[in-house]
């Protein structure tokens, strides 16, 4: 062993706890090496989204897939085409009506009965005794207004069609093209009759 | 060795990111340190650093548990910096035997020598000089142990490793006129 000189004592005590950050990126290239199957799907394994499908059993896609679908298919008809509502207040006597329904029957065939046609779509009236039927194709239509049974207003008034009808095949045709119809519906009294 | 060492390399043995990257935590700034003085530059640094860290890695399964650890990642630092000189075709290669005259610097200019200074001498010595005289010099090998390192004959180390020193002095000193 060799007798160290100054220099040499210079340069071991100098380095002996010589220390420098490396470069930004190094433990990066280094996990990628060592774990390539990391760095194969870094990009995607950062997106939560991603990570939440990922390893879920067949059917979970099957079943979020059917959902979209349905959901997708959904917003199409409610986007598609003219949609327009018909709404309006019912009134028993001068007082509007709250405790009643409105059915909505779409005439899809001239030719039938309109008692035979089944109900379209039925709204509660709501605490004002207002009804709307939104989202309706362009069509012809008719409407009946029934006073909830046992209720006051039904030991005083009848089911009653739009427009003051007793019977179907006598009462008014709301014909919705291409705006929103808004209408009062006035209850018959039993006296009407 | 301390339990938590233990447990660290056993964790990092399963292959567990979060682990590797505190072993990776704990040696990254000492083994640059070394790597720049093996290296030529800090792109030869960094290629060494990575390769000594994929080396460590996969060597884990060989450290023996009852060893010194910090004794052990600096070997293989330093065998993979030799490693890569060979590959690059630019260690030692020439028997070098005669007398080499001496040289000397003083030592209040040396005292006042930055480390960064120092780090830039190394690196203007040729890569053969720079090897032997950071395995002798500072990591402390004798000339046995370097020459079995290097595969040449311990003269060469001892010529090699004068040439380096001088190769210093002379710098120091053009520097100091």
């Amino acid at each position: 062993m060799e007798i160290k000189d100054p220099l040499e004592d210079k340069f071991n005590a100098a380095f002996s706890g010589f220390e420098q950050e490396p470069p930004p990126g190094v433990w990066e290239k280094l996990r990628g090496q060592l774990h390539p199957e990391l760095q194969r799907q870094s990009f995607w394994s950062r997106i939560p989204f991603i990570r939440f499908f990922r390893n879920r059993p067949p059917g979970f896609h099957i079943a979020i897939g059917g959902i979209t679908l349905g959901l997708t298919l959904g917003l199409i008809y409610l986007n598609s085409g003219d949609h327009h509502a018909i709404r309006g207040h019912a009134y028993a006597g001068q007082v509007r009506l709250k405790q009643g329904s409105s059915v909505l029957f779409r005439l899809e065939d001239q030719t039938l009965p309109w008692d035979s046609v089944n109900p379209f779509r039925t709204e509660r009236m709501d605490e004002k005794g207002h009804f709307r039927f939104s989202r309706l194709r362009p069509g012809r239509y008719v409407l009946l207004i029934t006073p909830d049974r046992g209720s006051e207003t039904a030991k005083r008034f009848i089911p009653t069609w739009y427009d003051r009808c007793e019977r179907s095949d006598s009462c008014s045709v709301i014909e919705l093209t291409d705006q929103d119809v808004t209408l009062d519906a006035i209850l018959l009294d039993w006296s009407d009759r | 060795m301390p339990d938590n060492d233990y447990e660290l390399l056993l964790r990092c043995l399963r292959k567990e990111v979060d682990a590797e990257y505190m072993l990776y935590e704990r040696y990254a700034a000492r083994m640059y340190g070394l790597c720049l003085r093996y290296g030529g530059n800090e792109a030869e640094a960094e290629d060494m650093l990575q390769e000594g860290f994929m080396k460590l890695f996969s060597s884990l399964r060989d450290f023996r548990f009852e060893g010194n650890l910090d004794g052990w990642v600096k070997r293989i630092f330093v065998t993979t910096a030799l490693n890569y000189r060979r590959i690059q075709k630019t260690g030692p290669a020439v028997e070098l035997t005669e007398e080499v005259e001496s040289e000397t610097v003083r030592e209040d200019i040396l005292s006042n020598i930055s480390v960064k200074d120092l780090l830039a001498l190394i690196r203007r010595l040729p890569p053969g000089f720079r090897t032997i005289f950071n395995l002798y010099a500072i990591e402390e090998y004798n000339h046995k142990e370097i020459a079995e390192m290097l595969g040449i004959t311990e003269g060469t180390s001892k010529s090699q490793y004068h040439r380096a020193r001088k190769a210093i002095r002379q710098m120091i000193n053009e520097t100091e006129k």
